[in-house]
């Protein structure tokens, strides 16, 4: 404890005490502050933070405070989040409600707070925690490790395929100010089965600050399918700093969406690792971002072994003088022939003081692969718009509707339904949110 | 209801429009035919607003709530919603943008502007399938993105189909026939025809005297060198065919 105090005395205040957990739990969270008091404070003197510096976050003070509990009536306010069919909801960084249709059975989808899992599923989540180790830590994912309190454990069986989408809902109330928010997810998925999961990130209070830091950690085991969605629509104010952490065991297929469009700072850490043979993952992800706000995308794909397959397409629609950064780290190590590793990033600029700083970082010490990586930065046709409007349509409606189709495609990927519809219910008045 | 004046333009400072002078009456067809590069594209641009054509000359007046308007400070939306359409020689592909979506759009725009009630998505599809059948066309064109993987002809043929959704008082066709073959050209005919009130005009562009077999004009004008430089019946089309365009120089 001693040594976050460095931590603590900066922007964090970190002294309240945690609700217990079991030992093992216990143990894990100690070591995690040990490690965290080791990761340096993020400044752009680091590679991976040059583009985005944190000042506005570090002026402020925010406090980890998971004594108080959520009253407030949450699901006010926020038109943007519709209820799906399995619902987990937190409220203020802490677990509150799991809605579930009788018909997905307990023995098919299991779900539960971190801590009564930790009792009764200790082995399987002890055991999914543990292919973790080794993997490269952040601040956050780290300071998420350290501080976690409150959580979910989601696990599906063997065999089982769980159709409907499963939303986790993150509401912010933004009723104590400057809180700093730590929720857990752990999801892993047993051989042979498959789920699609979406994470929504909003706030019922457009005026709320706060640092949100969620971690979600995915443990795909033999030849299992995941779809995860995370979007965020944080307010204006806040502040967004997730970490997702991948491990995919053979023949296992992983797809994430990641939909960034509020916050006056996000940045999303994407670590995917293909450790068996013939594992596959696909990430895309859209950021659609205006004024002054600033929105970091960095994924890290391993491939350990021979194989495996992985793609990446990253969109970003960059309005008014709001900025981005895309960095593409795929490490290809000796052993991993046969990788075919592909990566795009493209920018659509609508503001004429909008920046994105794009950067695609390859190590390749395999020969028998395929790589490649592209980014383009580009504005919308003066053709398209004009087009549009000797049809009638204004200009300003022109330039959503190209810059909603510049993104289309990515949305339209998803699978599920449901998720289409949330992924155009954030993204629609976004576009709409333009100066 | 159209007339332009003496109308001189410029592109990057070269004059390409150079007097032009036309009056339209609701009920005619005009056609405007001319060897390439005598400013027809140019002239058609203007008339709906492109920006890239300075008009350094003359006026174009359009009939907006019974007066003669001069339109040159339009924005090109509200030309459109006044009820002025140009059907492009090159259609450009929008992708990511659904056609019936993007129709239906700009459809409710010119409701909206001319205090219509705009027309919910049941109806404008049962509307736009009505549309469709006329040009023989089917679903995929308006599920696609605009344009988009469409041929040639496919392109021209929803030029025509955007023109009979927006229902115009003028609308210009800029060589709609080039690129068709004989079936859809006479489709496209076909629709301008049944479209044809003595409510509005159209103005075609041709290279052709072919299409005015099918689209009979009331005059034809030919454009040389900015300018145009003999105006007559249908049978001026004629000559044209048979004679080329220097005898009238
Ligand atoms: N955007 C432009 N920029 C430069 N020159 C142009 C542009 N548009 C047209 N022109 C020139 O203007 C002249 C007339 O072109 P256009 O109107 O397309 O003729 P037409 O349609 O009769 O074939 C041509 O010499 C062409 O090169
Ligand atoms: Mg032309």
């Amino acid at each position: 404890m001693d040594s976050t105090l460095t931590h603590s005395q900066n922007f964090l205040d970190l002294s309240e005490t945690l609700p217990g957990f079991p030992s093992w739990v216990e143990d894990l969270r100690a070591k995690a502050r040990h490690s965290f008091s080791l990761i340096p404070i993020p400044s752009p003197k680091q590679e991976d933070w040059r583009f985005t510096p944190l000042d506005k976050v570090l002026k402020n003070s925010f406090r980890l405070s998971p004594a108080e509990s959520c009253t407030a009536p949450y699901r006010a306010k926020t038109p943007l989040v519709q209820p799906s069919d399995i619902n987990i909801i937190f409220c203020d960084g802490q677990l509150v409600e799991i809605e579930r249709l009788p018909e997905v059975a307990f023995d098919a989808l299991q779900i539960i707070s971190w801590g009564q899992g930790a009792q009764t599923y200790q082995k399987d989540m002890s055991s999914a925690l543990m292919k973790f180790d080794g993997m490269q830590e952040t601040f956050f994912s780290s300071l998420a490790k350290a501080f976690f309190y409150s959580g979910v454990f989601l696990q599906v069986n063997e065999h089982t395929h769980i159709k409907p989408l499963i939303h986790i809902v993150h509401y912010s109330t933004g009723r104590i100010p400057n809180r700093l928010l730590v929720p857990r997810v752990l999801i892993h998925l047993k051989q042979h089965s498959s789920a699609q999961i979406m994470q929504t990130c909003v706030s019922t209070e457009p005026s709320a600050v706060y640092l949100n830091a969620p971690l979600t950690e995915i443990v795909l085991e033999h030849e299992s399918s995941l779809d995860v969605i995370h979007a965020q629509n944080e307010p204006a104010g806040a502040f967004h700093f997730s970490s997702i952490n991948a491990v995919l065991h053979h023949d296992s297929h992983f797809q994430s969406f990641c939909l960034s469009t509020g916050g006056l700072l996000t940045r999303n850490n994407l670590c995917v690792q293909l450790r068996e043979p013939r594992a596959e993952s696909l990430l895309n992800g859209l950021y659609c971002v205006n004024k002054d706000q600033l929105v970091d995308n960095h994924t890290i794909i391993q491939h350990p072994v021979e194989q495996c397959r992985s793609r990446q397409e990253y969109k970003g629609i960059l309005m008014d003088s709001s900025n981005a950064v895309f960095n593409g780290k795929i490490r290809v190590s000796p052993q991993a022939q046969g990788t075919e590793s592909y990566q795009l990033n493209k920018n659509l600029l609508l503001g004429k003081d909008a920046k994105v700083h794009t950067k695609p970082e390859l190590e390749i010490e395999a020969d028998d692969v395929k790589c490649s990586h592209g980014a383009t930065v580009g504005q919308l046709s003066d053709d398209h718009i004009f087009y549009l409007r000797s049809r009638g349509v204004s200009k300003r409606s022109a330039v959503r509707m190209l810059a909603e189709g510049f993104a289309l495609d990515l949305i339209l990927a998803q699978r599920h339904p449901d998720a289409r519809t949330h992924l155009m219910k954030i993204l629609q008045p976004k576009l709409e949110d333009m100066s | 209801m159209f007339e332009i004046r003496n109308l001189h333009a410029t592109v990057d400072g070269h004059k390409i429009l150079k007097g032009i002078n036309l009056k339209v009456n609701p009920g005619e067809v005009h056609a405007i035919m001319g060897p390439n590069g005598s400013g027809k594209s140019t002239l058609s641009k203007i008339i709906v607003g492109h920006p890239d054509y300075e008009v350094t000359e003359g006026e174009i007046l359009f009939l907006i709530n019974g007066k003669m308007t001069n339109i040159l400070e339009m924005e090109p939306e509200t030309r459109s919603r006044e009820g002025i359409f140009l059907a492009f020689q090159y259609p450009v592909e929008i992708p990511g943008v659904n056609t019936s979506m993007f129709l239906r759009a700009a459809y409710n725009e010119a409701c909206k502007h001319q205090g219509a009630d705009e027309m919910d998505p049941l109806d404008f599809d049962v509307y736009l399938h009505e549309k469709m059948k006329l040009l023989d066309m089917d679903d995929k064109f308006i599920n696609r993105a605009v344009n988009v993987d469409f041929s040639g002809g496919e392109k021209k043929r929803n030029e025509i189909l955007q023109m009979a959704i927006l229902n115009p008082r003028l609308a210009v066709l800029d060589e709609t026939d080039s690129g068709l073959d004989v079936d859809s050209m006479k489709i496209v005919a076909n629709g301008v025809n049944t479209l044809r009130t003595k409510n509005n005009a159209f103005v075609v562009i041709t290279h052709y005297q072919r299409l005015l077999n099918y689209i009979v004009p009331d005059f034809v004008h030919i454009l040389q060198d900015g300018k145009i430089v003999s105006s007559g019946n249908k049978d001026l089309a004629l000559a044209v065919e048979n004679k080329g365009y220097d005898w009238l120089k």
